[in-house]
């Protein structure tokens, strides 16, 4: 029967596209480092890099860790926040001296990606501050850590 | 890609469609079970399986009003990052099917649908801890019983051939996106019972063996 015989054979192709379609592979994030992101602005708002040599370190019990080394035209700053603490200091040593701490309270979820992509443990700041030898202010711009490295916070220079 | 809204008005203009029909006597009845989860696991080992059942209404051989119901389970462990993921539950769907050949009254059919599909599901995760890179602690990655819901649409197309007096097997290949997953908690769930594994769109895939119950009388 023809018509049957027709059928029958899409059965078959749609065997073989099933296969296909059940051997694609998952989609795992490009990044596999869960970092913030801080970006420098002047007091107009406008995007600015240091001029000098900037050098940025958390602050850990068991001695500091160099994040950022004696970079020169910085106007960015990809930095690390722990997993188990709620609080990380971070010191931006400017060259000259002086420094600025900056304070980032955060909390710590430990996230499933997927079984095939592994685990990762993101973060949510809950708020910032410095002190203010050469940073003006922080604005807490976007508070999800994960591994999309989207703008976080705003560092505003007198 | 069909988004929720257009999966909605698909759902509605063909219960619209069919209304114009409901007058017509029912033609008959297929109970069918999908032996696709069992057919799956020997080409994919450790992953996730699945059992279904199905009864779908035939309305003058063109609209098929359809009810799915099915147990999705895991209880694996990944080979690269040794995540151990369990759930058990089971899941319904609702939809219908439309015959793209109605006025042929030969045995099978080819045909185009829809479905909705939920489920509510209790998930374990137990993975290795993640060690801090910079400070060096441990943080422990387990989740036990973490309670989610899911809702999610089908656009489904496929096959139905008879293979001996009554008797029918079919194949229907199915795109499903989804439409809500909560409450999300710690990355949310990776395999969702009756949906599968992933947090986008994915394909999946039935294969049936069922029977017809014929209610049109053939004159002698």
């Amino acid at each position: 029967m023809p018509h049957r015989r027709y059928i029958l054979r899409l059965l078959g192709a749609l065997l073989v596209i099933t296969g296909v379609g059940a051997c694609s592979g998952g989609d795992c994030p490009i990044n596999n480092t869960v970092q913030g992101k801080m970006v420098f602005y002047d007091l107009q708002g406008d995007p600015v890099a240091y001029t000098g040599v900037l050098t940025v370190s958390v602050v850990r019990p068991q001695g500091d860790s160099v994040v950022l080394n004696q970079k020169a035209g910085a106007s960015e700053v990809l930095f690390p926040l722990s997993y188990m603490h709620s609080t990380d200091t971070l010191v931006f040593a400017y060259g000259d001296g002086v420094d600025d701490s900056l304070y980032i309270s955060h909390t710590n979820i430990p996230t499933l990606v997927s079984v095939d992509c592994g685990t990762a443990m993101y973060h949510t700041i809950t708020a910032v501050s410095s002190t203010h030898h050469w940073i003006d202010t922080l604005i807490l711009k976007s508070s999800e850590v994960n591994y999309d490295e989207r703008e976080n916070i705003q560092v505003i220079y007198r | 890609m069909m988004n929720a809204k257009t999966f909605r008005l698909f759902i509605v203009s063909l219960f619209i469609a069919s209304a114009g029909y409901a007058a017509s006597p029912l033609r008959g009845f297929y109970l069918s079970g999908d032996v696709f989860g069992y057919i799956y696991p020997i080409f994919v080992k450790d992953r996730y399986y699945s059992s279904e059942l199905s009864a779908t209404l035939d309305i003058a051989n063109r609209f098929f009003p359809t009810v799915e119901v099915g147990i999705g389970h895991t209880d694996m462990v990944s080979e690269l990052y040794e995540i151990g993921y369990r759930t058990r539950a089971p899941y319904y769907r609702v939809g219908m099917d439309y015959n793209m050949q109605y006025k042929s009254d030969k045995p099978g059919y080819i045909f185009l649908g829809a479905r909705v599909g939920y489920t509510s599901f209790d998930y374990t995760v137990d993975a290795p801890p993640l060690v801090d890179p910079v400070w060096g602690d441990e943080a422990p990655v387990q989740f036990a019983d973490v309670p989610c819901r899911a809702v999610w649409a089908e656009a489904v197309g496929g096959v139905r051939a008879e293979v001996a007096k009554n008797f029918y097997m079919g194949w229907s290949l199915r795109y499903k996106y989804p439409i809500y997953r909560g409450p999300i908690a710690n990355g949310g769930p990776w395999y969702v019972p009756g949906f599968g594994a992933g947090k986008k769109g994915v394909l999946g895939a039935t294969y049936t063996i069922g029977y017809y119950f014929n209610f049109i009388r053939k004159k002698p």
